[in-house]
């Protein structure tokens, strides 16, 4: 198969990620430039060097996302600022997981996560329930004809 | 086992001798404690129980809260048999047994017979129960043993300076802030009339010498009669002079080797050998210590041991190792130059012009970048990776491409500016970096690996 994107719902989930560690950060950011009267601008310029990653790598980040189950492996693309991409040919797959944190619910996403005997490979976070489970019993089937 | 008994109720005197140094207020409190000591092992000896079943070990005990563990055979990565001086008191051996896994050691039966010990070490390797009995002439030949001469050059020649420069601390902690003071009195009294620069030169001399003599001493109590052999499918390795070991290593459990060779060895032609297996303890002596292949030896015998072991053809020495593009020096100095300067400038600021020694992490940083620019080196020739890093100390990884699990490419940002990448091979408990490859042959990597399992590898990559 050709390379996929992942769900555009984990586009919001990122952004939601993101706002929940930047907010506070910020708000240490603009708590402690009033207590050392710092001029606003140094702090302003301190909470935007924050902020502003945070409202871009989600969307950077969907745009590099891309996941394939070709013929012989598992390919994902990843990565931001960092880019990644791993292969893991199916004989060396140990096994495979579906998970679903509360985040993931609210969004109605489900993560896939792939495991080899060097640990987990990869995993593919946006995914609709029923792509991921049919991934799942798809990489579940073809894995482990190597042994450890 | 009261052997057993007695060996781990004299661990438990060894408890109370802090008592004979205690001053009167907490005579009391060691006492109890030092009790304590006497008694648990006791318990502990009671509670403890392992037991072959078919294709598991068995073993449980616990003094406080009960434990139990089992491990599969096939799951068993080494067996290593150690013998230190309060085993051969006596009589017994300590047994390690390391799983596929684990961080830490799986299972440790501190005391047991030797008999015991060879019962549990042919289980492990799969043989049966029931002792064979071998001349020692039909045992393989060594694939290397290190003679009294070889530990010293490899005492010598090996970095164990870090030790000094603890136990240099632990003196100046005991001598208080005017231990320099004191040294440059007494080195005013002995040598009176000299400058300062002498007296820092005859020190560093001292320590030098100091240093060197420890090195040399350790290792020749860690590696003493050092062999390695094959026998049939697994490594055995023996060594020690105060405390003998014995570890062996099932072949198939033999991630990648590891060719290590510091300046000063890569100078003189020689090497010392590593293996990387999944399941070793993660403590980074022992580990070091354990997982030493081959301590010293020329460099040519160095590789035909890692591909005898390998089952590899002896021509992998020979196998091109290009370097990185040369545009991989200015992206790794980039960053160490900047943080250079700033440390410059802000010691500058500090502590005025004297602080403008810190500037001079700058050059320090742009020769450690070429240097390990110098060290780089990779190849993929069929079957095998070959990954070539270090400054002081160049390492080539030899990993069989089919102990390879899952593998990367990546690039950072700056990467991506200067056209290179890096490419990450996984292996079981651990990864090679092929850092700063030209991108467009790590691209030709990437892909290349990702055909191992259609090469008809895939019969036992484990």
């Amino acid at each position: 198969m050709d390379p996929r994107p992942l769900h555009p719902n984990v586009r919001k989930l990122w952004r939601v990620i993101a706002l929940m560690v930047t907010v506070p950060l910020i708000a240490v950011v603009a708590v402690g430039g009033t207590l050392l009267e710092l001029p606003a601008i140094v702090w302003g310029a301190l909470g935007l060097a924050i902020l502003v990653p945070a409202l871009i790598v989600p969307k950077l980040a969907y745009r590099r996302w891309r996941y394939a189950i070709r013929e012989h492996d598992l390919y994902t693309s990843k990565g931001a600022i960092w880019h990644v991409e791993t292969l893991v040919p199916f004989d060396w797959i140990q096994f495979v997981e579906s998970r679903q944190g509360p985040l993931d619910r609210a969004f109605t996403l489900t993560q896939v996560v792939v495991y080899t005997a060097a640990g987990k490979a990869t995993s593919i976070p946006g995914l609709d329930q029923f792509t991921a489970e049919s991934i799942r019993e798809d990489l579940s089937q073809v894995a482990g004809a190597a042994s450890v | 086992m009261p052997i057993w008994f007695l060996y781990d109720v004299s661990r438990g005197i060894l408890g109370v001798i802090p008592v004979l140094f205690a001053g009167a207020y907490t005579l009391a409190l060691l006492v109890a404690i030092g009790l304590a000591f006497l008694i648990s092992p006791a318990v502990r000896y009671a509670r403890f129980r392992y037991e072959i079943q078919g294709n598991t070990l068995v073993i449980e005990g616990g003094l406080f809260s009960r434990w139990r563990r089992v491990i599969p055979r096939e799951r068993v990565q080494s067996v290593d048999v150690i013998q230190k001086l309060r085993h051969r008191a006596f009589g017994v051996l300590e047994l390690r047994i390391e799983a596929v896994g684990g961080k830490q050691t799986e299972a440790a039966l501190v005391a047991v017979l030797p008999e015991e010990a060879d019962r549990i070490r042919r289980w492990a390797s799969g043989g049966s129960e029931e002792p064979v009995h071998r001349a020692p002439e039909e045992m393989s030949p060594p694939l290397a043993r290190l003679t009294g001469r070889d530990l010293l050059i490899a005492g010598i020649t090996g970095g164990r300076v870090a030790v000094l420069a603890i136990l240099i601390g632990y003196a100046e902690q005991l001598l208080g802030d005017n231990s320099f003071d004191l040294v440059t009195g007494a080195a005013e009294r002995l040598m009176p009339g000299t400058s300062l620069i002498v007296v820092i030169f005859v020190l560093v001399l001292v320590v030098l010498a100091l240093s060197l003599l420890l090195s040399i001493a350790l290792t020749i109590l860690i590696y003493w009669d050092f062999t390695v052999r094959l026998e049939e499918d697994r490594l055995v390795i023996t060594r020690g002079l105060l405390e003998k070991r014995r570890a062996q290593i099932p072949l198939r459990r033999v991630q990648a080797i590891q060719v290590n060779e510091n300046f000063l060895r890569r100078a003189f032609g020689l090497a010392s050998l590593t293996v990387v297996v999944a399941g070793y303890s993660s403590e980074s002596q022992e580990k070091e210590e354990s997982s030493m292949l081959l301590p010293l030896a020329r460099r040519d015998h160095a590789w035909r041991v890692a591909t005898e072991i390998l089952g590899a053809h002896a021509e992998l020495e020979s196998a091109p190792l290009p370097r990185s593009p040369s545009r991989a020096v200015p992206r790794r100095i980039i960053f160490p130059s900047l943080f250079g300067v700033g440390v410059g400038v802000v010691a500058t600021v500090l502590a005025g012009p004297p602080g403008a020694a810190g500037f001079a992490i700058v050059p320090l940083a742009w020769f450690f970048g070429w240097l390990s620019w110098r060290c780089s080196g990779h190849g993929v020739v069929p079957g095998y990776v070959l990954i070539r890093s270090g400054a002081l100390v160049r390492t080539t990884s030899i990993v069989p491409e089919a102990n390879i699990q899952h593998h990367q490419l990546t690039w950072s940002i700056l990467q991506k500016s200067f056209r290179l990448a890096t490419v990450n091979v996984h292996i079981p408990g651990t990864h090679r970096r092929a850092a700063d490859l030209d991108e467009h042959d790590a691209l030709r990597w990437f892909t290349l690996l990702g055909e191992r399992g259609e090469a008809g590898l895939t019969g036992d990559p484990g």
